[in-house]
């Protein structure tokens, strides 16, 4: 091997074309990520990760379907869709009851003719010491969280297995992965994700259908909110390497990404996004 | 386009992933300085991104020298006025299996890619945390869970997976992010090496059934590398089709 020749060799060609005139008839394009003419179905798409989720996969072309339990929060996310140029389809669903999955994944392929991205995204939490939690708790936790992954996936999948393809991606949480006290059937119920995630990934891949999951820290939503003091959202700043939360739009990016085709090559992944909370 | 305007620098550049990166990053705008030790395969490659009407500068050189990494650093900042994404992609391989390494194949698969790697890390760093603002992306590979007949491979690569842990945690507050990606088996020009019986075994053991395209990493390098992905630190990201899902 020879030693480092410098100087440095330049060879500079200032770009200042427009992008069509520089590529003239190669045309090398920008790959943008376009959805067009796909159809993504999103849960819990009525505030914080998933609104911001439903109208980023409609920025980028996707029609898109909007489940969550009261039609009424939907309508502002729809609204969002609209105004993008693209369909929107609220539909009041209960992500824990089969015959309500059912109706939603059958809405998708009646209303827009198909059904081509899963964002399973709908969650909750029951934050409070071991003893004191109740089995309801326990059961709401993981069946709002677990179970409607599993009867989304499953609903999803039938029509997708058929098309030969599907994009589904899991809203899993850095939860999922390192615990923190008083949470545990939260914690549970993501790590529950995670292996769910991998697991079906493994066993859809022949159809063509990428199964991912995405791990989110904290992020800027009346979920968060709603269950962090004033006191603790500064003290949970401090074990953020980023210092700040995330903005929703940052997660949805993520799970644009791996909703599109550049990700083809990504099977089983749980990708964390967490501004280095939990850097192991 | 998504890095429009945005300057890197990306090691390795001449063949492969490193390739691939290239053409991604000039077709989505960004000016870029390609590195590589192999003068023939750089001036390849500056071909095509010259016929792609990209703007760039070439380094040619030993990542391993930090003289020559300096040097570019600096030149590309003079260059192109900053620098804002890292792409530490330089890597080689010497394989053997355990009883029969040298130690000259254990430090040169060392030196290239862990030393090589810190070596770019640094300067790049060093002068991303002054200006508060970039980026570093860090070439790993699946061989760190562990692959016979690399030893020296798979360790440098789990090297590199904590080179980008440590790096996420004390640039973090001075918004610096890094990260790292971990393709499987990509078929590029090191894996072509590799004997057919062995590239058949490596099939079978994917999930998805096939190879991965250079693109499709690069792909995700584009993701990491743009403002989207302004909240993902400190990780490693698998791109195997599915043979590890980490």
């Amino acid at each position: 091997m020879r030693p480092l020749i410098l100087p440095v060799r330049r060879l500079i060609v200032t770009a200042g074309l427009s992008w069509p005139e520089v590529y003239g008839k190669t045309q090398i394009m920008a790959v943008e990520i376009n959805l067009d003419g796909k159809v993504a179905v999103v849960t819990g798409a009525g505030r914080g990760i998933g609104k911001s989720i439903a109208i980023t996969l409609a920025e980028a072309g996707a029609d898109v379907v909007l489940a969550s339990r009261t039609i009424s929060q939907l309508e502002a996310t729809a609204e969002e869709v609209r105004s993008l140029g693209r369909r929107a389809f609220p539909i009041a669903t209960d992500v824990t009851q089969k015959k309500s999955v059912e109706r939603l994944m059958a809405a998708s392929v009646e209303q827009f003719g198909g059904l081509h991205i899963l964002v399973n995204n709908a969650a909750t939490m029951a934050p409070g010491p071991l003893l004191e939690q109740s089995e309801e708790d326990w059961d709401q936790v993981m069946t709002v969280n677990l179970k409607s992954v599993f009867l989304c996936t499953q609903a999803a999948g039938r029509h997708m297995i058929e098309k030969k393809y599907g994009k589904i991606i899991n809203v899993a949480s850095t939860g999922g992965e390192i615990a923190s006290p008083m949470n545990a059937s939260y914690h549970a119920s993501k790590a529950g994700i995670i292996l769910f995630t991998k697991s079906v990934a493994l066993e859809w891949i022949k159809y063509n259908i990428n199964v991912n999951a995405v791990g989110p820290g904290f992020v800027d939503t009346e979920l968060v909110d709603q269950f962090i003091q004033k006191g603790t959202r500064e003290s949970a700043l401090k074990g953020i390497p980023i210092r700040r939360f995330a903005d929703p739009k940052e997660i949805a990016h993520l799970v644009l990404f791996l909703a599109s085709d550049l990700s083809n090559y990504m099977v089983g992944e749980h990708v964390i996004i967490d501004g280095g909370l939990t850097i192991p | 386009m998504r890095l429009k305007d945005k300057v890197a620098i990306i090691t390795g550049a001449g063949r492969g992933i490193g390739e691939a990166i290239v053409y991604r990053f000039i077709e989505e705008g960004a000016k870029v300085t390609l590195c590589d030790v192999d003068g023939t395969a750089l001036k390849q490659v500056s071909s095509n991104v010259h016929e792609m009407k990209g703007a760039y500068l070439l380094a040619m050189g030993n990542i391993v020298d930090r003289n020559f990494v300096q040097k570019m650093v600096d030149d590309t900042i003079k260059t192109f006025g900053t620098l804002d994404i890292m792409v530490n992609n330089a890597a080689i391989t010497r394989d053997a299996i355990l009883h029969k390494m040298t130690e000259e194949q254990w430090d040169r698969v060392i030196e290239v890619n862990l030393k090589g790697s810190f070596n770019c890390l640094q300067a790049a760093a060093s002068y991303m945390r002054e200006r508060g603002k970039g980026t570093i992306i860090n070439v790993s590979s699946t061989a760190r869970y562990g692959n016979p007949g690399q030893i020296n491979y798979a360790a440098s690569k789990g090297g590199v997976v904590a080179l980008t842990r440590t790096a996420a945690k004390e640039l973090a507050r001075k918004n610096v992010t890094c990260n790292c990606i971990s393709p499987g088996t990509i078929w590029t020009d090191m894996l072509k090496a590799v004997p057919k019986e062995t590239q058949k075994r490596f099939k079978a053991g994917i999930p998805l059934g096939r190879f991965g395209d250079p693109r499709e990493v690069a792909h995700l390098c584009v993701f990491l590398a743009s403002d989207e992905a302004s909240y993902i630190t400190g990780q490693t990201i698998n791109c195997d089709g599915g043979s590890f899902m980490a």
